[in-house]
């Protein structure tokens, strides 16, 4: 949130000594105040050795200042709109406004005589390079990724939605350290609530530092102690812009690598991002493959646990008897084994994501041949807990995004725990209770489970990916638009084939 | 959340009130069925389902009617509320009977009262606008797992053995007629709390879960086992019956999943339906999550009891239901109605 700033003196002594005290330039090596003397007049270049690029002060800000004569007008309007070669050359007028833009990489101007700061945009800090994205990897469609890079990232999300309808709108918060958002959304397919809401919730968070997207996103979210995410996080510019031309608002950040999207339900979430890249007979069997995996993930582990411990009689009698002769010979409970096996699956996973890329190799050794087979061999678990668990794993990396795993093991988790508690009986009731909770769920306002529940007017690709030219709609965040007629417009209309 | 409302979200949650209360009509009318039918097995009467359905559709325009801008006496509503009630009873208590069949050893208190717990739960703080999703949500699921269990069951019991749907004799048909109007009537409930929907959406619903239960009785009284007829069997056998005709070991789970999943939706709407007819005849908008958590409290120790007695009670106060349906629409009727 901005807030009002401490102004700037207009005496050219008192000003530069409030920004070397502010900007603790005498404590911090690279906080650089260069002075100069140019067109008869004391002045002083403001920047963060480092942020700004000292080529580009050099040649477009000393050079001209230096062989410049002084002007018989204003003197900042003259500099501003006459001496610098710059594209961006903005006037300030308080400390605060003058600091965060330094430190944000650009250089403060200030000259005796001239009231105020000049601030010029002469950024150049290191970043990374587009680059692939790292966890939404895709079959088919770009392989570009965002970075941390504010200006990069939109840049990316502007070559591939190039219309003056996207709008892109910079908000700051943080109230000690200010980060740079930017709020993009197109104008025409937006609902007006949404960008009001959204706006409304970035101006009223009040916080120190926003550290990151993460910390943003909970911040904003209507219900956050739900296990589900209430926005689409994502690291591909594709699947952002999708997300602005199905009505939603998308969030960059500074230092974030990934963009937010809002609103977003549950099935923002299930499609992935390649689903329409591909034909559709294609998207269709993956997102059916992967609403089996993701009920495997679920229910396989408690259905089984229940099954084998409570109701026996619901199971054929050879598989039975596999159960039974697998684990006569094991110490543990069935119970026992699930939950300690479903907890080394998970710190296996931990395990990975953090162990650096060289020693990757010896953790599928140790996770693949030390507790897995050496465990089943020496009879500490049962062979059927290992195929049960691994599979609901798999299962559970159908999920597009990294968020509904990790839910799905969480819900998974509490379900083994009901099924173990009392079998079906207990359990059924606590995927109810699920199911209820997350129907309450909403995404500024909009229903989580929409267009299925409630049924909304939607296009006929929710659940299962159908032809693209069945779509007449933008769906059901979007404002209601007419259909520009056909998409496939070459094909003849059938009366007169 | 400040945003406001749109005007097609209220429309759908009419629309999704009105299939909750459908599949929550159908919930009761196959806890109807294991009561009253399944234990008077004879000659062919089946023709009798056919003739109540112009009169339930009667009853509904005729709600709709007398409803319509015509708001009864608060305080009447308090009668609706314990038909919601009543509904929930036999809901909480068919839940314990299938518990009781699926596992014998099983405290019927303590399930009795875990689910009403987890249930407080899951109706704390719930929108209004939940449980009319979760209807379509469950649509999906129970219908198809429901129909599985019908084609595993299908081919694997004998022939031509009808029944009369509602028992013989005048007595008999009487009680049976009433509980099925009853159960209707219930899944009206909303009219007293909302705006009547289009009588296409008010209409069709009720009347496909009415067909639907209708042919369940139908298909499970053309392919109920010989054995079955002489037998006496508890509710929960009853509920369970594709899977006793079946060998399928599928079908089993299928089936015990699907009618708990049934029963909690009609016991949890029942119970919430209760709760805002409770809140509106008070003069609230609601009468809150603590209200949800009580009623549920109080239905478990009639749900817990010995089965049979429950049972009994049950099969004579159920069909008392129109009555308490009916009595408010009366004096509705005789008001002008609201501009």
């Amino acid at each position: 949130m901005e807030k009002e700033g401490q102004k700037l003196p207009e005496d050219y002594a008192a000003r530069l000594r409030l920004l070397r005290e502010r900007s603790h330039a005498m404590e911090s090596e690279d906080v650089v105040i260069r002075p100069f003397r140019a067109m008869g007049r004391e002045g002083a270049l403001l920047y963060v050795d480092g942020l700004a690029r000292s080529e580009d002060m050099e040649r477009f800000i000393l050079k001209p200042l230096l062989a410049a004569s002084a002007p018989e007008k204003d003197i900042r309007d003259h500099i501003r709109m006459s001496l610098l070669p710059l594209a961006s050359v903005t006037v300030a007028e308080d400390a605060d406004q003058v600091l965060t833009r330094v430190f944000s990489g650009d250089a403060a101007l200030i000259l005796s005589a001239m009231p105020g700061a000049l601030i010029a945009d002469v950024k150049g800090f290191a970043h990374r390079a587009v680059g692939q994205p790292v966890n939404e990897s895709v079959v088919a469609g770009p392989h570009e990724g965002f970075t941390e890079s504010l200006r990069d990232n939109v840049v990316l999300i502007r070559r591939m939605l190039r219309t003056p309808d996207l709008i892109s709108e910079e908000i700051t918060v943080g109230d000690e350290v200010p980060t740079r958002l930017c709020l993009m959304y197109r104008r025409s397919v937006i609902q007006r609530d949404t960008v009001d809401e959204v706006r409304r919730r970035l101006r009223l968070i009040r916080v120190d530092y926003v550290s990151s997207l993460g910390m943003l996103e909970q911040l904003m979210e209507d219900h956050p102690f739900s296990l589900l995410p209430q926005a689409a996080a994502t690291e591909r510019p594709d699947r952002a812009v999708s997300f602005l031309n199905e009505g939603q608002a998308v969030i960059v950040m500074e230092n974030a690598p990934q963009v937010l999207a809002l609103p977003a339900g549950f099935w923002h979430l299930f499609h992935a991002p390649d689903d329409t890249a591909l034909r559709w007979q294609y998207g269709a069997f993956l997102r059916f493959l992967r609403l089996i995996g993701m009920g495997l993930a679920l229910l396989l582990p408690g259905v089984f646990l229940a099954l084998t411990v409570f109701h026996p009689e619901g199971m054929s009698l050879s598989l039975l008897t596999s159960v039974v002769e697998s684990q006569a010979r094991v110490p543990l409970t069935l119970f026992a084994s699930l939950l300690l096996m479903l907890f080394i699956f998970s710190l296996i996973n931990e395990a990975a994501s953090r162990v650096p890329g060289a020693m990757g190799a010896s953790l599928s050794i140790v996770s693949g041949l030390i507790l897995g087979q050496a465990a089943v061999e020496a009879d500490l678990f049962s062979p059927l807990i290992l195929i049960v668990v691994a599979l609901s794993g798999l299962g559970s990396y159908t999920a597009p995004t990294h968020a509904l795993t990790l839910a799905l093991r969480i819900c998974q988790l509490a379900l083994v725990l009901g099924a173990g508690l009392g079998g079906y009986l207990s359990m059924i009731p606590l995927l109810f209770v699920f199911l209820l909770r997350l129907m309450n769920l909403t995404s500024l306002g909009f229903p989580y489970f929409a267009p299925i529940a409630p049924k909304r007017i939607a296009n006929p690709d929710t659940l299962l990916r159908l032809p693209v030219w069945t779509r007449r709609t933008r769906g059901p965040l979007a404002r209601e638009t007419p259909s520009p007629g056909p998409m496939r417009g070459w094909e003849k209309p059938k009366e007169e084939k | 959340m400040t945003l406001p409302v749109p005007s097609y979200r209220q429309a759908a949650l009419a629309r999704d009130t009105w299939a909750l209360s459908a599949l929550n009509l159908y919930a009761q009318v196959t806890v109807g069925l294991a009561l009253y039918v399944y234990g008077a097995v004879s000659t062919p009467g089946y023709l009798s389902v056919l003739l109540a359905m112009p009169l339930l559709s009667g009853l509904l325009l005729l709600t709709r009617w007398a409803v319509q801008k015509r708001k009864p006496p608060r305080t009447l509503l308090l009668l609706p509320c314990a038909a919601c009630l009543l509904d929930a009873q036999s809901a909480l208590f068919s839940l314990c009977a299938l518990m009781a069949d699926v596992m014998p050893d099983i405290s019927l208190p303590a399930a009795a009262l875990g689910c009403a717990l987890l249930l407080s739960l899951g109706l704390y703080r719930l929108s209004p606008h939940a449980l009319p999703r979760l209807s379509r949500l469950l649509m999906f699921l129970i219908v198809p797992m429901l129909l599985f269990c019908g084609i595993c069951a299908a081919g694997h019991g004998k022939a031509g053995h009808f029944f009369p749907l509602f028992g013989y004799g005048p007595l008999s048909i009487l009680k049976g007629t009433a509980w099925i109007l009853g159960a209707a009537a219930t899944a009206c409930c909303p009219l007293f709390t909302m705006d009547p929907p289009p009588v296409k959406v008010l209409l069709i619903p009720p009347l496909l879960s009415l067909l639907g239960g209708a042919a369940t009785a139908f298909a499970a009284a053309y392919l109920m086992p010989v054995y079955a007829l002489s037998a006496a069997h508890t509710v929960g056998w009853r509920l369970l019956l594709f899977t006793h005709m079946t060998p399928s070991v599928p079908c089993w789970s299928v089936q015990v999943c699907a009618e708990m999943l049934l029963l909690l939706l009609s016991l949890t709407v029942s119970v919430d339906r209760a709760v805002r007819l409770l809140g509106v005849s008070l003069g609230k908008q609601a009468a809150g999550s603590r209200a949800a958590a009580l009623l549920l409290l109080l239905l478990v120790p009639a749900a817990a009891a010995g089965i049979p007695d429950v049972q009994e009670a049950l099969i004579r106060i159920l069909p008392l239901r129109l009555l308490l349906y009916l009595i408010p629409l009366f004096p509705a009727a005789k008001r002008r109605p609201e501009s």
